[in-house]
């Protein structure tokens, strides 16, 4: 692959086929996590280094060991437990070295596991024949594209808070009607040309 | 704990969608077509239910330290068989839900579900609390769907009734043309519809628990008394 | 010592038993799926290039790409194409040439026929984003999207729009579509240039 390509493999990520604003991917997160700058963009950092990680070993988990033995069948199940032990690692590292972020992103660290971004980036690796390098891109990418989304959405809903909208829309309808609105701004990203 | 009840709780008043708050990116991801809409949803019926019977079967014998990941394990397994069934069998779904399938496999409803009911209950009450909460997922797919694919493009039933009508799933054929697709407001087809029907979605069914909780205040303590009963 | 061994043959165990099973339902699927693959991959090519055999033969080879030391990028009037594999008729046809590209919106995957005369059979959209009522009408089964494409059928590698001295009518509204589509099918067609001369 060429330097162009990685180019709009990252560009894509970030902002045309954002994660979560144009996949839906990691939505759960995306909305539990963000009511502070601070959590969410310490819970973005973590899924960006998770994601690169991730990528990175699965993709070496994938082509040495499932294809030459013809397990691809198992390739789902492989990569979710790759990713938990991941996390558990990360938890353990982040507790030693940054102990004021562990307590922050508390409950939602061991909750990466299941943010289907993660799992979501290693199976669109395989499935668009990513080499390494491109997977690791892809995966670093979509995790700052993550973190540009949650952040982004982060501020919106800090504000949201002083503002005044019916009483039924109380909580989560009112973040997901501003995520829409934010989604629709990325959506001008779309006509983008790459190469 | 009976069959009513417990399907009750998973269509209303503890839906894992609009109540519980799981399992968001794949509703508002694919739930353009009525056809990947009842599709996914059956699919995570399926699954949900599956696992659960295995969890609440084998929850004596799974060591408290690493249920979670043999959870993941069971999960993982039932979601790759329905995955390459679907693949040989309907493959336009399997094609149209993409990665999605296999990204069942960390919907939080599943994983919830048995850390939450299947660990405590026996495989009975766990078998229909599959049934049950999979019926409510389904529910809001379908809800979604016919909202977005009416507004959106002016069609009912995209793909599903066709396939109902010749017995083919190919996923083909746009359903019933309401009104002109020109007219239509195509935002709702795109990503962005997604948030802004579900955001709709929760505020309505947050304004309708709301009322029935006051309704329910105003009568007293007699429906409690009459629904033990059933 | 004694919990964490027992605790990782639990593992173990549940993850050999899944395996076990998911490798049954492996074997029970995986003969389907290779044949609808093909099946879909074909009828894309037989639009293109129809090809009439008996039951029971491939209509079309897969002619292998990285022995023939062609490159398979290759620059049509500035665009970019890819050819992602190309097949060859089993009557002796042509070539059904598949070719990635960026369109408007994102990428697209075509089928490109052509017959040993370098002239195009037939081109035909298997994937694409772009926008709907107006990039999408090049990949739409309705009349304005059979239209546009049934321009192509007989071009050579000099294909242009009729903005730059052509003979295709663009889509109305997509004239980024229309370019890279017909981009796409001139490079298809200089490919099968190049291969045939290999050979």
């Amino acid at each position: 692959m060429s330097v162009t390509e990685y180019i709009s493999i990252a560009i894509g990520a970030i902002l045309i086929n954002n994660f979560i604003f144009s996949q839906f991917l990691g939505c759960c997160p995306f909305l539990g996590c963000s009511s502070k700058v601070e959590t969410a963009s310490g819970m973005g950092l973590a899924v960006v280094f998770v994601m690169g990680l991730a990528s990175a070993i699965c993709y070496v988990v994938n082509e040495f060991i499932l294809v030459p033995l013809g397990l691809a069948f198992l390739k789902t199940l492989a990569f979710i437990l790759v990713i938990a032990a991941l996390v558990q690692f990360v938890e353990m590292f982040l507790k030693k070295a940054v102990p004021s972020l562990y307590s922050a992103l508390g409950i939602y660290l061991p909750l990466i596991t299941t943010n289907c971004a993660v799992l979501g980036v290693v199976l669109l690796n395989v499935q668009n024949g990513y080499d390494f390098l491109g997977s690791v891109i892809y995966g670093i990418t979509g995790g700052i594209g993550f973190l540009v989304a949650i952040v982004l959405f982060a501020s919106v809903r800090e504000r949201i808070q002083f503002s005044d909208y019916p009483e039924c829309f109380e909580g989560f309808p009112i973040c997901l009607i501003s995520a829409g609105l934010v989604a629709l701004a990325f959506m001008g990203f779309s006509g983008m040309k790459i190469f | 704990m009976n069959f009513k009840r417990q399907l009750k709780e998973g269509v209303i008043t503890n839906n894992p969608i609009l109540v519980q708050q799981l399992g968001m990116c794949a509703t508002m991801a694919i739930t353009t077509s009525l056809f990947n809409g009842v599709g996914m949803g059956l699919s995570v019926l399926i699954i949900l239910t599956c696992c659960n019977v295995v969890v609440s079967a084998v929850r004596r014998f799974i060591p408290d330290q690493i249920r979670l990941a043999i959870f993941v394990v069971i999960i993982a397994g039932f979601v790759t068989i329905v995955d390459l069934l679907l693949q040989a069998y309907i493959p336009a779904l399997s094609e149209s839900l993409g990665v999605f399938i296999p990204l069942i496999v960390v919907n939080c409803i599943i994983i919830g579900r048995a850390e939450a009911f299947c660990q405590k209950n026996p495989v009975g009450p766990s078998f229909v609390d599959g049934i049950t909460q999979g019926l409510g997922y389904t529910v809001v797919l379908i809800v979604m769907c016919v909202i977005r694919e009416f507004l959106g493009s002016g069609r009912f039933g995209g793909g599903l009734i066709d396939a109902v009508k010749g017995f083919t799933l190919d996923g083909t054929g746009s359903g019933i043309q309401l009104f002109n697709a020109e007219y239509g407001a195509s935002i709702l087809t795109l990503p962005v519809g997604g948030f802004l029907t579900l955001g709709f979605i929760f505020a309505a069914m947050q304004a309708a628990l709301k009322k029935a909780a006051k309704n329910k205040a105003e009568r007293g303590d007699d429906e409690e008394e009459e629904e033990e009963d059933e | 010592m004694k919990d964490i061994l027992k605790l990782t043959l639990v593992l173990f165990l549940i993850c050999a038993i899944v395996a076990g099973v998911l490798g049954a339902v492996d074997l029970i699927t995986r003969d389907r799926i290779e044949a609808y693959q093909t099946a879909k991959s074909n009828a894309a090519k037989a639009a293109v290039m129809p090809v009439d055999v008996q039951e029971g033969e491939q209509p079309y080879e897969n002619v292998e790409l990285k022995d023939l030391g062609i490159d398979t990028t290759i620059n049509a009037n500035g665009q970019k194409i890819k050819i992602l594999s190309v097949s060859r008729a089993a009557n002796g046809a042509g070539y059904v040439v598949e070719t990635e590209f960026s369109g408007a919106q994102g990428t697209l995957v075509m089928m490109v026929g052509v017959d040993p005369e370098l002239r195009c059979t037939g081109i035909s959209i298997t994937q694409h984003s772009e926008t709907s009522g107006l990039g999408a009408n090049a990949a739409s089964t309705a009349e304005v999207g059979v239209n546009f494409r049934s321009q192509f059928i007989g071009v050579d590698q000099t294909v242009q729009l009729k903005k730059a001295g052509g003979e295709i009518d663009a889509l109305s509204g997509a004239t980024i579509t229309s370019r890279s589509v017909t981009n796409a099918a001139s490079a298809a067609i200089r490919f099968v240039e190049a291969l045939q001369s290999a050979n």
